[in-house]
């Protein structure tokens, strides 16, 4: 069977002949897990299709950069992952708040009947509290069950730091999800009480 | 085991990364420790959790958008820009050609015209005139013929030169150097076949009992 790799590696060698639809081929592959990646990091979806477009362009344009000794994909995030850092470096520049930021995002009670999708969503909104390093090693790893070397290689840190990076998110995610679930829980046993009859 | 260590292990058995060993004594532990047991529950919740975080959809969209972007990037690349593209728009017109070719001549002239070499030739003529005039009009006051040698204001020949000092002053037109201690005394012209100022008088530059013989003041 063809790995992720090598079929990655068949198609750049196909757009290094210039072959546009090949191009599309990799963008239809990638766009979906880089718009996500990058909207866990800036959570504005119009932001992150711009910086995944970008990120593609790039590709198109430094194509015969492409060293085939790495993977594809982490050249790919790599990409994104530095656009997006910067666009946050601008945005601590030029504090910009907008109406739905506003909002306190995540940190709204839980419903009582809190089914596995709405814990989704009360991590995403604790995901996005997360400084910048932590949230992309936590994102590239847990969510993109990405392997820790590709993290390591996409983030440009040693093994043991991205492991203590996913390592220290889990813990803070863990501490702030804590008392939803606990409430969650005391919230359905208390549902559960038998009522006695008379 | 503590239970720092134990929270640490939590974290690995989410990536399933524990030896047989570890795990063992991982649950050993687990087994013994209410407070890990619970930490466990909230770490195997937030690790479900996370694969079930909601995905947001691509606007159909994009792709064409993407289209666009790289067809405007290629044909920004492939156009020339800024001042590039400025010149080379300004340089296919006629009038402009014409304009910076008369602009270049100008130019050369000009710079010709306030040029160093060509200031320096100029000054350079006006100070001989300057000289040679003043040579005159001193040797006229002095009542002397325009051959004679003419001494600076304030010195009155004696005796003429001494053979030891016409020696120096011929041997510094024959461009050898003089000893150390002594100068030239010069109006700034030029010798024709040493091209150093026509000396004046050579002089020691302390005024020695011979100098005074010679020059008095």
């Amino acid at each position: 069977m063809e790995t992720a790799k090598a079929i990655d590696h068949a198609i750049m060698r196909r757009i290094q002949k210039d072959e546009f639809p090949a191009f599309e081929e990799l963008v239809d592959r990638y766009k979906s897990r880089l718009v996500n990646l990058i909207y866990r990091m800036l959570s504005d979806q119009n932001e992150a299709e711009d910086l995944v477009q970008e990120t593609f362009l790039r590709v198109w344009t430094h194509r015969q950069d492409y060293d085939f000794s790495y993977c594809l994909s982490t050249w790919v995030y790599t990409i994104a992952l530095n656009l997006a850092k910067n666009e946050l470096r601008k945005r601590r520049r030029f504090k910009f708040f907008s109406i739905s930021e506003m909002t306190e995002k995540g940190l709204e009670l839980p419903d009582p009947k809190m089914g596995p999708s709405a814990l989704g969503h009360l991590l995403e909104g604790a995901i996005s509290c997360l400084p910048t390093k932590y949230k992309a090693a936590f994102l590239l790893r847990d969510v993109e069950q990405l392997p820790y070397e590709d993290v390591a290689q996409i983030l440009g840190v040693p093994l043991g730091t991205v492991k203590s990076r996913v390592n220290r998110a889990r813990s803070v995610l863990k501490n702030e999800l804590k008392p939803k679930l606990e409430q969650t829980r005391a919230l359905s046993e208390s549902s559960l009480v038998p009522v006695r009859s008379m | 085991m503590r239970c720092r260590k134990a929270r640490w292990y939590l974290s690995a058995r989410c990536d399933d990364t524990l030896s047989e060993r570890q795990r063992q004594r991982l649950n050993g532990h687990l087994e013994a420790c209410a407070d890990c047991r619970r930490e466990a529950f909230y770490f195997s919740e937030n690790a479900a959790a996370s694969t079930r975080v909601e995905r947001v959809a691509v606007r159909p969209d994009f792709n064409l958008r993407l289209r666009a972007a790289v067809r405007r990037a290629e044909a920004e690349a492939a156009a020339p820009t800024g001042w590039h593209a400025w010149l080379t728009g300004l340089s296919l017109r006629p009038a402009f050609a014409v304009a910076s070719a008369a602009a270049i001549i100008l130019a050369g002239i000009g710079a010709y015209q306030f040029s160093d070499f060509s200031r320096d030739r100029a000054a350079l003529a006006e100070n001989t005139q300057r000289a040679e005039q003043g040579r005159l009009a001193r040797a006229q006051a002095m009542g002397l013929s325009e051959a004679e040698p003419i001494l600076p204001a304030g010195w009155t020949a004696v005796d003429g030169l001494s053979p030891e000092m016409q020696r120096l002053q011929e041997q510094y037109l024959a461009g050898e150097n003089l000893p150390r201690n002594y100068i030239v005394q010069s109006e700034g012209l030029d010798d024709p076949l040493s091209n150093k100022p026509r000396p004046l008088y050579v002089m020691p530059t302390v005024p020695s009992e011979q100098m005074v013989r010679e020059v008095s003041y």
